[in-house]
């Protein structure tokens, strides 16, 4: 579960340089971290070009946040939970007709095709906090770091993190596509 | 079917059902020892946990793959512009700061300078070697402040350049006016503005004006009549508002808001009162 945990220093050091406006240590972080800022922009919105806006907007807030950096989560975890929330916002308003519709469903591009189309269009149709808890464990954090990105206990990570694996096998297996 | 055997199917169903939260959290490694044993027996023993306990490990294998894609190299370059620009925004909004000390700085010379013209008949060649000093030390704190201090700043370096342009400029400004205007210019704008050059072309024009307007004063204000100095009064205060609420406006157009309107309006603030306090002084003289 903790596969970037050697990381964790890298970052409090590149984040550090960053408060000083060191371009490399952001370099530095957003290579170790883009893919998963990206990732989970991209299965929220699936939107290749709003998913990269997401990345955009997650890194500048770094760079703008990382004196207020508190070190009480890991650095990935506060990455994920500002895509999360930059996110969120976009689906609102993809969701109010605010945002173009032109692109929509961009994420079928080759770059980001997945073998596991069903879980993809599976995980499309869950509701908002229950993918956004499937992905957010995808990335490798604890439960108390989910926790702590979305206002939930230990506890209550577990528990809704079992109903929403369920949930999504259950969509799975109603589309046809599961195999697992 | 026996009794005894129901009661032996449904208690292993029942512990099948109080597991099953429990593999999933298997899965991601938090459970405790006990109960990860707990569930591992189980499992060896139960075809339909096994399956289960399978079917959510291939699961989060897949999940773990959808949330881990690289972006778009395009979109690194974004970032870096965009980060660069940022930082030069911030740049600009430090050096408006600067700006509104370095300018409240001057004002209170030009008030003193013009005091002391109208009142002592002070050495003008003195004056303006003073005024030089007051243009090097603008330079110095316009070099400085943008780069907020930090430990990227090359505050050694730098001080000890203005340092020295500073002995030169008070050995030559009592004898040669076009050499002080040099020596300010190059304390006042080329070596704190070389520094941001290298970081952010658009942080440099708000200190090199500045700097510009402190060489200019120095130069031409020991030139003037002491009783034009004098009548210079209130067009400066009204100069020296504005120039501090442009630096504001312009340094910082992404910040807008009271807190924007804080350090130049606390700039004219200080002027106006220093303006005010002076002019009480020389009447009281």
């Amino acid at each position: 579960m903790d596969a970037q945990g050697n990381t964790e220093a890298e970052d409090r050091r590149d984040l550090e340089a960053c408060r000083t406006g060191d371009a490399g240590a952001l370099e530095r972080l957003y290579r170790r971290h883009a893919p998963r800022v990206y990732g989970l922009a991209l299965r929220t919105l699936r939107r290749r070009d709003l998913a990269e806006d997401v990345v955009q907007e997650t890194f500048l807030n770094l760079t703008k946040s990382a004196a207020g950096f508190r070190g009480e989560a890991r650095v990935g975890t506060w990455l994920s939970a500002i895509a999360l929330n930059g996110s969120r916002m976009r689906l609102r308003d993809l969701r109010r007709g605010a945002l173009p519709l032109e692109q929509a469903d961009d994420v079928a591009a080759p770059e980001t095709r997945q073998p596991s189309g069903a879980l993809e269009g599976a995980l499309a149709k869950l509701p908002d906090e229950t993918r956004e808890i499937l992905l957010l464990a995808a990335t490798g954090v604890s439960y108390e770091e989910i926790g702590a990105a979305l206002s939930l206990s230990a506890d209550q990570v577990r528990g809704r993190l079992y109903r929403a694996r369920k949930e999504l096998l259950a969509q799975m297996w109603a589309e046809g596509g599961e195999d697992a | 079917m026996p009794s005894g055997e129901f009661r032996a199917v449904s208690r292993e169903e029942s512990r099948c059902e109080a597991l099953a939260e429990s593999l999933s959290a298997y899965v991601d490694g938090a459970l405790a020892q006990t109960l990860k044993q707990e569930v591992e027996t189980h499992v060896r023993a139960c075809t339909t946990c096994a399956a289960e306990l399978a079917r959510i490990e291939k699961l989060c294998a897949e999940l773990r793959g959808l949330v881990h894609v690289q972006p778009p190299s395009l979109v690194w370059d974004k970032v870096r512009d965009a980060a660069g620009s940022l930082s030069a925004s911030e740049m600009r909004g430090n050096s408006r700061v600067a700006a509104a000390i370095a300018h409240v700085f001057l004002f209170l010379f030009d008030r003193d300078l013009a005091r002391r013209c109208r009142v002592e008949g002070t050495c003008r060649e003195k004056v303006g070697s003073e005024h030089g000093v007051i243009a090097l030390i603008a330079g110095l704190l316009l070099g400085l402040i943008p780069q907020g201090l930090t430990s990227a700043t090359p505050v050694l370096p730098l001080a000890a350049g203005v340092l020295l342009l500073w002995l030169v400029s008070t050995r030559l400004e009592g004898r040669l006016s076009h050499k002080g205007l040099i020596t300010t210019l190059l304390a006042g704008a080329v070596v704190p503005g070389a520094w941001e050059l290298a970081h952010a072309a658009t942080a440099m024009a708000l200190p090199a004006a500045i700097a510009a307007l402190a060489a200019a004063q120095a130069v031409l204000l020991p030139r003037l009549k002491p009783q034009v100095l004098v009548r210079l009064r209130v067009p400066c205060v009204v100069r020296s508002c504005a120039v501090v609420l442009l630096a504001g406006a312009l340094a910082r157009p992404d910040l807008v808001g009271p807190v924007a309107a804080v350090p130049p309006l606390a700039g004219a603030a200080g002027g106006a009162l220093a303006a005010w306090a002076l002019s009480r002084r020389r009447r009281a003289a």
